[in-house]
Protein backbone atom coordinates (compact mmCIF):
# COMPACT_ATOMS: atom_id res chain seq x y z
CA UNK A 1 0.00 0.00 0.00
CA UNK A 2 2.81 2.64 0.93
CA UNK A 3 4.46 1.69 -2.40
CA UNK A 4 1.38 2.07 -4.23
CA UNK A 5 0.77 5.42 -2.45
CA UNK A 6 4.41 6.75 -3.00
CA UNK A 7 3.88 5.69 -6.66
CA UNK A 8 0.82 7.86 -6.65
CA UNK A 9 2.06 10.85 -5.54
CA UNK A 10 4.50 10.66 -8.45
CA UNK A 11 2.05 10.49 -10.70
CA UNK A 12 0.53 13.62 -13.02
CA UNK A 13 -2.51 14.17 -11.55
CA UNK A 14 -1.20 14.41 -7.86
CA UNK A 15 1.06 17.39 -8.44
CA UNK A 16 -0.72 18.95 -12.05
CA UNK A 17 -2.31 22.48 -11.26
CA UNK A 18 -5.41 24.27 -13.13
CA UNK A 19 -2.42 25.80 -14.76
CA UNK A 20 -0.86 23.48 -16.40
CA UNK A 21 -4.25 22.00 -17.48
CA UNK A 22 -4.65 25.10 -19.35
CA UNK A 23 -1.11 25.33 -20.45
CA UNK A 24 -1.59 21.87 -22.15
CA UNK A 25 -4.97 22.85 -23.37
CA UNK A 26 -3.12 25.95 -25.02
CA UNK A 27 -0.35 23.28 -26.35
CA UNK A 28 -2.79 21.68 -28.10
CA UNK A 29 -4.56 24.66 -30.11
CA UNK A 30 -1.00 25.16 -31.21
CA UNK A 31 -0.56 21.63 -32.40
CA UNK A 32 -4.36 22.26 -33.95
CA UNK A 33 -3.19 25.56 -35.90
CA UNK A 34 -0.12 23.81 -37.40
CA UNK A 35 -2.09 21.34 -38.46
CA UNK A 36 -5.68 22.41 -39.72
CA UNK A 37 -4.54 26.26 -40.70
CA UNK A 38 -1.12 25.58 -41.72
CA UNK A 39 0.23 28.73 -39.17
CA UNK A 40 3.87 28.11 -39.11
CA UNK A 41 3.55 23.89 -38.80
CA UNK A 42 7.26 24.06 -38.62
CA UNK A 43 7.01 26.24 -35.48
CA UNK A 44 3.87 26.05 -33.79
CA UNK A 45 3.94 22.26 -34.01
CA UNK A 46 7.17 21.44 -31.80
CA UNK A 47 6.19 24.41 -30.08
CA UNK A 48 2.81 23.30 -28.82
CA UNK A 49 4.03 19.69 -28.14
CA UNK A 50 6.82 20.97 -26.17
CA UNK A 51 3.85 23.10 -24.26
CA UNK A 52 2.22 19.52 -23.32
CA UNK A 53 5.44 17.97 -22.11
CA UNK A 54 6.73 20.84 -20.13
CA UNK A 55 3.28 20.76 -18.09
CA UNK A 56 3.14 17.21 -17.06
CA UNK A 57 4.49 17.45 -13.86
CA UNK A 58 6.30 15.11 -11.53
CA UNK A 59 8.09 14.89 -8.21
CA UNK A 60 10.05 17.47 -7.22
CA UNK A 61 13.18 15.42 -7.30
CA UNK A 62 12.18 13.22 -10.53
CA UNK A 63 14.52 15.60 -12.20
CA UNK A 64 12.34 15.61 -15.16
CA UNK A 65 11.88 19.25 -16.62
CA UNK A 66 14.17 21.52 -18.32
CA UNK A 67 14.90 23.44 -15.58
CA UNK A 68 16.56 20.39 -13.51
CA UNK A 69 19.64 20.75 -14.43
CA UNK A 70 21.34 18.66 -12.00
CA UNK A 71 24.87 18.89 -10.54
CA UNK A 72 26.04 19.35 -6.80
CA UNK A 73 27.23 22.16 -3.95
CA UNK A 74 28.70 22.24 -1.45
CA UNK A 75 27.12 24.13 1.32
CA UNK A 76 28.82 24.86 4.79
CA UNK A 77 31.22 21.46 4.17
CA UNK A 78 28.31 19.42 3.02
CA UNK A 79 27.46 18.20 -0.25
CA UNK A 80 23.94 18.97 -1.26
CA UNK A 81 21.98 18.61 -4.42
CA UNK A 82 20.68 21.80 -6.55
CA UNK A 83 18.17 22.56 -8.44
CA UNK A 84 17.33 25.14 -10.83
CA UNK A 85 13.80 26.13 -10.98
CA UNK A 86 11.57 27.69 -13.64
CA UNK A 87 12.28 31.68 -11.77
CA UNK A 88 15.62 31.25 -12.23
CA UNK A 89 16.42 30.50 -8.44
CA UNK A 90 18.81 28.34 -7.35
CA UNK A 91 17.56 25.67 -4.65
CA UNK A 92 19.87 24.58 -2.52
CA UNK A 93 18.17 21.25 -0.76
CA UNK A 94 20.05 18.80 1.90
CA UNK A 95 20.01 15.11 0.24
CA UNK A 96 17.79 12.96 1.68
CA UNK A 97 20.20 10.52 4.16
CA UNK A 98 18.78 7.44 2.50
CA UNK A 99 20.03 7.94 -0.43
CA UNK A 100 22.76 10.32 0.01
CA UNK A 101 25.93 10.20 2.28
CA UNK A 102 26.84 13.61 3.80
CA UNK A 103 30.50 14.11 4.15
CA UNK A 104 32.48 17.23 4.44
CA UNK A 105 34.84 17.99 1.38
CA UNK A 106 37.81 16.24 1.45
CA UNK A 107 36.38 13.83 3.26
CA UNK A 108 36.39 9.96 3.43
CA UNK A 109 36.63 8.97 -0.28
CA UNK A 110 34.61 5.43 0.39
CA UNK A 111 31.65 7.51 1.89
CA UNK A 112 32.08 10.09 -1.00
CA UNK A 113 31.70 7.83 -3.32
CA UNK A 114 28.21 6.60 -1.98
CA UNK A 115 27.04 10.07 -3.29
CA UNK A 116 24.91 9.80 -6.11
CA UNK A 117 25.70 12.25 -8.24
CA UNK A 118 22.28 13.97 -9.86
CA UNK A 119 22.60 14.09 -13.47
CA UNK A 120 19.41 16.21 -14.10
CA UNK A 121 16.58 16.31 -16.87
CA UNK A 122 17.64 14.70 -20.74
CA UNK A 123 15.11 17.97 -21.24
CA UNK A 124 17.47 20.35 -19.24
CA UNK A 125 20.74 19.10 -21.71
CA UNK A 126 18.57 19.60 -24.94
CA UNK A 127 17.58 23.28 -22.92
CA UNK A 128 20.98 24.26 -22.29
CA UNK A 129 21.24 24.82 -26.47
CA UNK A 130 18.15 27.26 -25.95
CA UNK A 131 19.52 28.88 -22.59
CA UNK A 132 23.17 29.34 -23.63
CA UNK A 133 22.37 30.62 -26.58
CA UNK A 134 23.61 27.92 -28.94
CA UNK A 135 20.47 26.90 -31.41
CA UNK A 136 19.55 30.19 -32.58
CA UNK A 137 23.17 31.17 -34.24
CA UNK A 138 22.84 27.44 -36.10
CA UNK A 139 19.66 28.61 -36.94
CA UNK A 140 21.16 32.01 -38.27
CA UNK A 141 23.49 29.86 -39.98
CA UNK A 142 21.00 27.75 -42.03
CA UNK A 143 19.38 31.46 -42.73
CA UNK A 144 22.62 32.51 -44.71
CA UNK A 145 22.54 29.81 -46.49
CA UNK A 146 19.59 30.17 -48.25
CA UNK A 147 18.65 33.77 -48.08
CA UNK A 148 19.82 35.73 -51.38
CA UNK A 149 20.79 39.27 -50.88
CA UNK A 150 21.38 40.06 -54.26
CA UNK A 151 17.32 42.20 -54.32
CA UNK A 152 19.29 44.19 -51.90
CA UNK A 153 22.34 44.47 -53.60
CA UNK A 154 20.74 45.54 -56.53
CA UNK A 155 19.00 48.44 -54.34
CA UNK A 156 20.74 49.89 -51.65
CA UNK A 157 18.31 52.33 -50.45
CA UNK A 158 16.04 50.19 -49.26
CA UNK A 159 18.36 48.59 -46.60
CA UNK A 160 17.50 51.59 -44.76
CA UNK A 161 14.07 51.15 -44.52
CA UNK A 162 15.32 47.68 -42.85
CA UNK A 163 16.86 49.80 -40.21
CA UNK A 164 13.61 52.24 -40.00
CA UNK A 165 11.68 49.08 -38.82
CA UNK A 166 13.84 48.35 -36.22
CA UNK A 167 12.19 51.55 -34.26
CA UNK A 168 9.70 48.99 -33.21
CA UNK A 169 12.63 47.10 -30.74
CA UNK A 170 13.08 50.29 -28.50
CA UNK A 171 10.00 51.94 -28.68
CA UNK A 172 8.78 48.77 -27.11
CA UNK A 173 11.75 48.70 -25.13
CA UNK A 174 10.14 52.01 -23.44
CA UNK A 175 7.25 50.17 -23.24
CA UNK A 176 8.71 47.54 -21.26
CA UNK A 177 10.29 50.12 -18.93
CA UNK A 178 7.01 52.13 -18.34
CA UNK A 179 5.22 48.94 -17.07
CA UNK A 180 7.98 48.41 -14.61
CA UNK A 181 9.97 45.72 -16.28
CA UNK A 182 13.87 45.84 -15.38
CA UNK A 183 16.12 47.26 -18.11
CA UNK A 184 17.23 43.41 -19.13
CA UNK A 185 13.51 42.42 -19.26
CA UNK A 186 12.57 45.14 -21.56
CA UNK A 187 15.29 44.83 -23.75
CA UNK A 188 14.36 41.20 -24.12
CA UNK A 189 10.83 41.98 -25.13
CA UNK A 190 12.16 44.85 -27.25
CA UNK A 191 13.56 42.28 -29.16
CA UNK A 192 9.85 41.11 -29.77
CA UNK A 193 9.49 44.05 -32.64
CA UNK A 194 12.65 43.05 -34.46
CA UNK A 195 10.06 39.97 -35.92
CA UNK A 196 12.98 37.49 -35.88
CA UNK A 197 12.14 34.35 -33.50
CA UNK A 198 16.34 33.24 -32.92
CA UNK A 199 17.18 36.75 -32.18
CA UNK A 200 14.11 36.89 -29.50
CA UNK A 201 15.10 33.57 -28.07
CA UNK A 202 19.39 34.46 -28.39
CA UNK A 203 18.95 37.97 -26.61
CA UNK A 204 16.26 36.88 -24.28
CA UNK A 205 18.59 33.70 -22.77
CA UNK A 206 21.13 36.44 -22.45
CA UNK A 207 19.55 38.76 -20.79
CA UNK A 208 16.03 37.81 -19.29
CA UNK A 209 15.72 34.14 -18.95
CA UNK A 210 13.40 33.86 -16.78
CA UNK A 211 10.75 35.52 -19.87
CA UNK A 212 12.29 33.16 -22.52
CA UNK A 213 9.14 31.33 -23.13
CA UNK A 214 6.65 33.90 -23.12
CA UNK A 215 9.05 36.21 -25.26
CA UNK A 216 9.81 33.12 -27.56
CA UNK A 217 5.53 32.48 -27.60
CA UNK A 218 4.41 36.03 -28.52
CA UNK A 219 7.83 36.55 -31.11
CA UNK A 220 6.84 33.46 -32.59
CA UNK A 221 2.76 33.77 -32.96
CA UNK A 222 2.94 37.49 -33.85
CA UNK A 223 5.55 36.26 -36.65
CA UNK A 224 2.61 33.57 -37.76
CA UNK A 225 -0.15 36.60 -37.54
CA UNK A 226 1.71 39.13 -39.87
CA UNK A 227 -0.67 38.94 -42.76
CA UNK A 228 -3.27 39.94 -40.33
CA UNK A 229 -1.38 42.78 -38.48
CA UNK A 230 0.31 44.38 -41.24
CA UNK A 231 -2.55 45.15 -43.92
CA UNK A 232 -4.49 47.00 -41.96
CA UNK A 233 -1.56 49.68 -41.04
CA UNK A 234 -0.13 49.69 -44.56
CA UNK A 235 -3.64 50.89 -45.91
CA UNK A 236 -4.15 53.30 -42.93
CA UNK A 237 -0.51 55.01 -43.43
CA UNK A 238 -0.20 55.10 -47.16
CA UNK A 239 -2.30 56.83 -50.37
CA UNK A 240 -4.04 54.81 -53.05
CA UNK A 241 -1.72 56.89 -55.19
CA UNK A 242 1.45 55.86 -53.33
CA UNK A 243 0.44 52.22 -53.68
CA UNK A 244 0.09 52.10 -56.98
CA UNK A 245 3.79 53.31 -57.25
CA UNK A 246 5.81 50.75 -59.46
CA UNK A 247 9.22 50.45 -58.85
CA UNK A 248 12.57 50.45 -61.55
CA UNK A 249 12.98 45.96 -62.01
CA UNK A 250 16.45 45.12 -60.51
CA UNK A 251 19.70 45.40 -61.57
CA UNK A 252 21.83 42.10 -62.32
CA UNK A 253 24.24 41.36 -59.77
CA UNK A 254 27.42 40.12 -60.19
CA UNK A 255 29.11 36.89 -58.92
CA UNK A 256 32.06 39.07 -56.98
CA UNK A 257 29.49 41.49 -55.43
CA UNK A 258 27.73 38.34 -53.83
CA UNK A 259 30.64 37.06 -52.41
CA UNK A 260 32.95 40.24 -51.64
CA UNK A 261 28.98 41.46 -49.25
CA UNK A 262 29.25 38.94 -46.75
CA UNK A 263 32.69 39.96 -45.48
CA UNK A 264 32.64 43.39 -45.65
CA UNK A 265 29.01 43.43 -44.31
CA UNK A 266 29.73 41.32 -41.47
CA UNK A 267 33.06 43.48 -40.54
CA UNK A 268 31.17 46.73 -40.42
CA UNK A 269 28.52 44.85 -38.23
CA UNK A 270 30.75 43.26 -35.87
CA UNK A 271 33.51 46.30 -35.59
CA UNK A 272 30.04 48.69 -35.04
CA UNK A 273 28.39 46.62 -32.51
CA UNK A 274 30.26 43.31 -31.67
CA UNK A 275 27.61 42.01 -29.57
CA UNK A 276 26.10 40.74 -32.91
CA UNK A 277 28.98 38.96 -34.04
CA UNK A 278 27.46 35.76 -33.18
CA UNK A 279 24.49 35.97 -34.79
CA UNK A 280 25.59 37.62 -38.04
CA UNK A 281 29.14 35.73 -37.90
CA UNK A 282 26.79 32.81 -38.33
CA UNK A 283 24.46 34.12 -41.13
CA UNK A 284 27.03 35.48 -43.52
CA UNK A 285 29.08 32.94 -42.54
CA UNK A 286 26.54 30.87 -44.65
CA UNK A 287 26.00 33.21 -47.18
CA UNK A 288 29.08 33.13 -47.96
CA UNK A 289 29.12 29.32 -48.09
CA UNK A 290 26.16 29.79 -50.66
CA UNK A 291 27.02 32.10 -52.68
CA UNK A 292 31.04 30.86 -53.23
CA UNK A 293 29.45 27.70 -54.98
CA UNK A 294 32.40 26.39 -53.61
CA UNK A 295 31.32 24.70 -50.69
CA UNK A 296 27.89 23.99 -51.96
CA UNK A 297 27.49 20.25 -49.91
CA UNK A 298 28.25 22.48 -46.47
CA UNK A 299 25.58 25.24 -47.73
CA UNK A 300 22.79 22.65 -48.38
CA UNK A 301 23.93 20.83 -45.58
CA UNK A 302 23.17 24.13 -43.31
CA UNK A 303 19.82 24.96 -45.17
CA UNK A 304 17.95 21.78 -44.74
CA UNK A 305 19.38 19.24 -42.54
CA UNK A 306 21.18 21.20 -39.83
CA UNK A 307 18.46 24.17 -39.38
CA UNK A 308 15.51 21.38 -39.30
CA UNK A 309 17.58 19.38 -36.46
CA UNK A 310 18.05 22.45 -34.44
CA UNK A 311 14.37 23.96 -35.52
CA UNK A 312 13.39 20.77 -33.60
CA UNK A 313 15.32 21.10 -30.57
CA UNK A 314 14.64 24.94 -30.29
CA UNK A 315 10.67 24.53 -30.79
CA UNK A 316 10.26 21.47 -28.45
CA UNK A 317 12.79 22.78 -26.09
CA UNK A 318 11.11 26.49 -25.72
CA UNK A 319 7.54 25.05 -25.68
CA UNK A 320 8.59 22.80 -22.77
CA UNK A 321 9.85 25.97 -20.96
CA UNK A 322 6.63 27.47 -20.91
CA UNK A 323 5.69 25.88 -17.82
CA UNK A 324 2.33 27.32 -15.91
CA UNK A 325 4.50 28.55 -13.01
CA UNK A 326 6.26 30.37 -15.21
CA UNK A 327 4.15 31.07 -17.95
CA UNK A 328 1.05 32.22 -16.35
CA UNK A 329 1.49 35.31 -14.70
CA UNK A 330 0.33 39.05 -15.60
CA UNK A 331 3.55 39.99 -17.19
CA UNK A 332 3.17 37.42 -19.71
CA UNK A 333 0.03 39.32 -20.97
CA UNK A 334 2.08 42.64 -20.73
CA UNK A 335 4.64 40.84 -22.76
CA UNK A 336 1.73 39.75 -25.27
CA UNK A 337 0.44 43.31 -25.46
CA UNK A 338 3.78 44.71 -26.49
CA UNK A 339 4.65 42.21 -28.48
CA UNK A 340 1.79 43.08 -30.84
CA UNK A 341 2.48 46.78 -30.37
CA UNK A 342 5.89 46.09 -31.80
CA UNK A 343 4.95 44.37 -34.43
CA UNK A 344 2.16 47.56 -35.34
CA UNK A 345 5.05 50.21 -34.68
CA UNK A 346 7.61 48.29 -36.34
CA UNK A 347 5.20 48.21 -39.68
CA UNK A 348 4.40 51.71 -39.18
CA UNK A 349 8.24 53.15 -38.95
CA UNK A 350 9.17 51.22 -42.29
CA UNK A 351 5.95 52.15 -44.06
CA UNK A 352 6.92 56.04 -42.65
CA UNK A 353 10.48 56.32 -43.39
CA UNK A 354 9.48 55.06 -46.87
CA UNK A 355 7.45 58.14 -47.51
CA UNK A 356 10.05 60.79 -45.93
CA UNK A 357 12.71 59.00 -48.33
CA UNK A 358 10.55 59.53 -51.24
CA UNK A 359 10.07 63.23 -50.17
CA UNK A 360 14.05 63.55 -51.37
CA UNK A 361 14.03 60.52 -54.13
CA UNK A 362 13.30 61.25 -57.96
CA UNK A 363 12.33 57.27 -58.39
CA UNK A 364 10.10 57.15 -55.81
CA UNK A 365 9.55 53.89 -53.30
CA UNK A 366 6.10 52.45 -52.99
CA UNK A 367 5.59 52.85 -49.23
CA UNK A 368 3.93 49.63 -48.91
CA UNK A 369 7.63 48.03 -48.82
CA UNK A 370 8.75 49.59 -46.27
CA UNK A 371 6.60 47.50 -44.19
CA UNK A 372 9.05 44.47 -45.52
CA UNK A 373 11.31 46.10 -43.10
CA UNK A 374 9.64 44.20 -40.39
CA UNK A 375 12.12 40.89 -40.56
CA UNK A 376 9.64 38.21 -40.97
CA UNK A 377 11.40 36.39 -44.05
CA UNK A 378 9.41 36.30 -46.29
CA UNK A 379 6.18 36.64 -44.81
CA UNK A 380 6.43 40.56 -44.64
CA UNK A 381 7.33 40.56 -48.39
CA UNK A 382 4.27 38.26 -49.23
CA UNK A 383 2.17 40.49 -47.35
CA UNK A 384 3.67 43.77 -49.30
CA UNK A 385 3.03 41.74 -52.55
CA UNK A 386 -0.36 41.30 -51.28
CA UNK A 387 -1.55 44.26 -50.51
CA UNK A 388 0.07 46.01 -53.95
CA UNK A 389 -1.97 43.55 -55.77
CA UNK A 390 -5.23 44.52 -54.03
CA UNK A 391 -4.50 48.10 -56.05
CA UNK A 392 -2.60 47.04 -59.26
CA UNK A 393 -2.60 43.35 -60.06
CA UNK A 394 0.49 43.91 -62.03
CA UNK A 395 2.46 45.77 -59.60
CA UNK A 396 5.34 43.16 -58.17
CA UNK A 397 6.54 44.44 -55.68
CA UNK A 398 7.38 40.89 -53.95
CA UNK A 399 11.41 41.04 -55.18
CA UNK A 400 11.63 44.67 -54.05
CA UNK A 401 9.98 44.11 -50.70
CA UNK A 402 12.77 41.24 -50.08
CA UNK A 403 15.52 43.78 -49.94
CA UNK A 404 14.46 45.33 -46.96
CA UNK A 405 12.81 42.16 -45.33
CA UNK A 406 16.95 40.88 -45.47
CA UNK A 407 18.12 43.79 -44.28
CA UNK A 408 15.77 43.92 -41.40
CA UNK A 409 17.32 40.51 -40.50
CA UNK A 410 21.04 42.04 -40.14
CA UNK A 411 19.29 45.37 -38.50
CA UNK A 412 17.32 43.22 -35.95
CA UNK A 413 20.44 41.10 -35.25
CA UNK A 414 22.68 44.52 -34.60
CA UNK A 415 20.16 45.54 -32.43
CA UNK A 416 20.09 42.90 -30.37
CA UNK A 417 23.81 43.27 -30.43
CA UNK A 418 23.59 46.47 -29.00
CA UNK A 419 21.11 45.62 -26.34
CA UNK A 420 23.49 42.59 -25.08
CA UNK A 421 26.39 45.16 -25.42
CA UNK A 422 24.70 47.96 -23.04
CA UNK A 423 22.02 45.86 -20.98
CA UNK A 424 24.54 43.31 -19.53
CA UNK B 1 12.15 29.80 -0.94
CA UNK B 2 15.96 29.53 -2.01
CA UNK B 3 18.14 28.80 0.40
CA UNK B 4 21.45 31.51 0.69
CA UNK B 5 24.21 29.11 -0.93
CA UNK B 6 27.41 30.14 1.07
CA UNK B 7 30.60 27.92 1.69
CA UNK B 8 32.54 26.30 -0.94
CA UNK B 9 30.81 25.70 -4.38
CA UNK B 10 32.02 22.95 -6.37
CA UNK B 11 28.71 23.87 -9.01
CA UNK B 12 28.47 22.36 -12.14
CA UNK B 13 25.73 25.11 -13.45
CA UNK B 14 24.65 27.77 -11.25
CA UNK B 15 22.25 29.83 -13.00
CA UNK B 16 21.76 33.38 -10.86
CA UNK B 17 19.12 35.63 -12.62
CA UNK B 18 18.01 38.82 -10.92
CA UNK B 19 14.22 38.26 -10.56
CA UNK B 20 11.87 41.15 -11.23
CA UNK B 21 8.12 41.02 -12.20
CA UNK B 22 5.82 43.41 -13.79
CA UNK B 23 6.14 46.66 -11.03
CA UNK B 24 2.80 47.61 -9.87
CA UNK B 25 3.33 51.58 -10.78
CA UNK B 26 3.25 51.89 -14.38
CA UNK B 27 5.09 55.22 -14.25
CA UNK B 28 7.18 57.85 -16.82
CA UNK B 29 9.84 57.98 -13.80
CA UNK B 30 10.51 53.81 -14.71
CA UNK B 31 11.80 55.39 -18.15
CA UNK B 32 13.83 58.01 -16.78
CA UNK B 33 15.26 56.29 -13.90
CA UNK B 34 16.52 53.69 -16.38
CA UNK B 35 17.63 55.57 -19.50
CA UNK B 36 15.48 54.58 -21.64
CA UNK B 37 15.26 57.72 -24.09
CA UNK B 38 18.80 57.27 -24.31
CA UNK B 39 18.88 53.49 -24.85
CA UNK B 40 16.42 53.71 -27.66
CA UNK B 41 18.25 56.62 -29.17
CA UNK B 42 21.60 55.58 -28.71
CA UNK B 43 20.63 51.78 -30.25
CA UNK B 44 18.62 53.22 -33.54
CA UNK B 45 21.43 55.19 -34.65
CA UNK B 46 23.75 52.33 -34.18
CA UNK B 47 21.52 50.09 -36.46
CA UNK B 48 20.96 53.24 -38.87
CA UNK B 49 24.74 53.68 -39.13
CA UNK B 50 25.36 50.26 -39.48
CA UNK B 51 22.64 49.45 -42.05
CA UNK B 52 23.93 53.30 -43.74
CA UNK B 53 27.28 52.03 -44.01
CA UNK B 54 26.20 48.96 -45.72
CA UNK B 55 24.42 50.79 -47.98
CA UNK B 56 26.72 53.14 -48.98
CA UNK B 57 29.64 49.98 -49.66
CA UNK B 58 26.70 48.20 -51.67
CA UNK B 59 25.90 51.59 -54.04
CA UNK B 60 30.43 51.92 -54.22
CA UNK B 61 31.05 48.31 -54.40
CA UNK B 62 30.04 48.29 -58.68
CA UNK B 63 31.60 51.11 -59.36
CA UNK B 64 35.17 49.77 -57.57
CA UNK B 65 35.01 46.14 -59.36
CA UNK B 66 34.86 48.26 -62.65
CA UNK B 67 37.98 50.47 -61.56
CA UNK B 68 39.68 47.13 -60.44
CA UNK B 69 38.40 45.29 -63.88
CA UNK B 70 41.77 45.91 -65.06
CA UNK B 71 43.69 44.16 -62.42
CA UNK B 72 40.96 41.60 -61.80
CA UNK B 73 41.20 38.14 -63.14
CA UNK B 74 37.62 38.18 -65.71
CA UNK B 75 34.77 36.92 -63.84
CA UNK B 76 33.05 32.96 -64.68
CA UNK B 77 29.10 33.72 -65.21
CA UNK B 78 27.75 33.04 -61.69
CA UNK B 79 26.17 29.76 -63.05
CA UNK B 80 23.76 27.15 -60.77
CA UNK B 81 25.46 23.79 -59.86
CA UNK B 82 25.70 21.90 -62.86
CA UNK B 83 22.23 20.07 -63.02
CA UNK B 84 21.96 16.38 -61.76
CA UNK B 85 21.51 13.97 -65.33
CA UNK B 86 17.84 13.18 -65.15
CA UNK B 87 17.75 9.43 -65.04
CA UNK B 88 14.22 9.60 -67.43
CA UNK B 89 16.08 11.12 -70.45
CA UNK B 90 19.02 8.68 -69.91
CA UNK B 91 19.20 6.27 -72.57
CA UNK B 92 19.40 2.93 -70.63
CA UNK B 93 22.66 0.91 -71.88
CA UNK B 94 21.17 -1.55 -74.32
CA UNK B 95 23.56 -4.62 -73.32
CA UNK B 96 22.36 -4.38 -70.09
CA UNK B 97 19.09 -4.39 -70.81
CA UNK B 98 19.84 -7.48 -72.30
CA UNK B 99 21.54 -9.34 -69.78
CA UNK B 100 18.37 -8.66 -67.59
CA UNK B 101 15.88 -9.46 -70.86
CA UNK B 102 17.61 -12.90 -70.91
CA UNK B 103 17.31 -13.20 -67.49
CA UNK B 104 14.20 -12.71 -66.98
CA UNK B 105 13.56 -15.15 -69.57
CA UNK B 106 15.82 -18.11 -67.77
CA UNK B 107 13.47 -17.17 -64.60
CA UNK B 108 10.67 -17.61 -66.22
CA UNK B 109 11.39 -21.03 -68.35
CA UNK B 110 13.09 -22.24 -65.14
CA UNK B 111 9.43 -21.92 -63.04
CA UNK B 112 7.99 -23.34 -66.28
CA UNK B 113 9.67 -26.25 -65.77
CA UNK B 114 8.93 -27.07 -62.13
CA UNK B 115 5.28 -26.12 -62.49
CA UNK B 116 5.29 -29.05 -65.24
Amino acid sequence: MDTLTKFLETTGFANMTVGNVIMIAIGITFISLAILKHYEPLLLLPIGFGIIVGNIVGRDDMQLDVYSSGGTVVQDGEIVTQKVTGDGDVLAENTDEEKYAKTPVGGDRDVREKIKFNFGSVLAYLYFGVSQGIFPPLIFLGIGAMTDFSTMLSNPRLVLLGAAAQIGVFLTLIGALFLGFSPQQAGAIGIIGGADGPTAIFLSAKLAPELLGAIAIAAYSYMALVPVIQPPIMKLLTTQKERLIRMKPPRHVSKRERIIFPVAAFLICAVIAPGAIVLLGMLFFGNLMKESMVTERLAQTARTALIDIVTILLGFCVGASTQAQTFLKGQSLGIFALGAASFAVATAGGVLFAKVMNLFLKEKINPLVGAAGVSAVPDSARVVQMVGQQEDPHNMLLMHAMAPNVAGVIGSAIAAGVLWSVLT
Amino acid sequence: MPSRLTGQFHAIRIDKTVKYVMGDKFSLQNIIDNDGISISITGMSIVFLALLLISLFIAALPHVLERLSGILPPEAPHAAPAARPDPAAQKPDEALVAAIGFALHVESQARKGEGQ
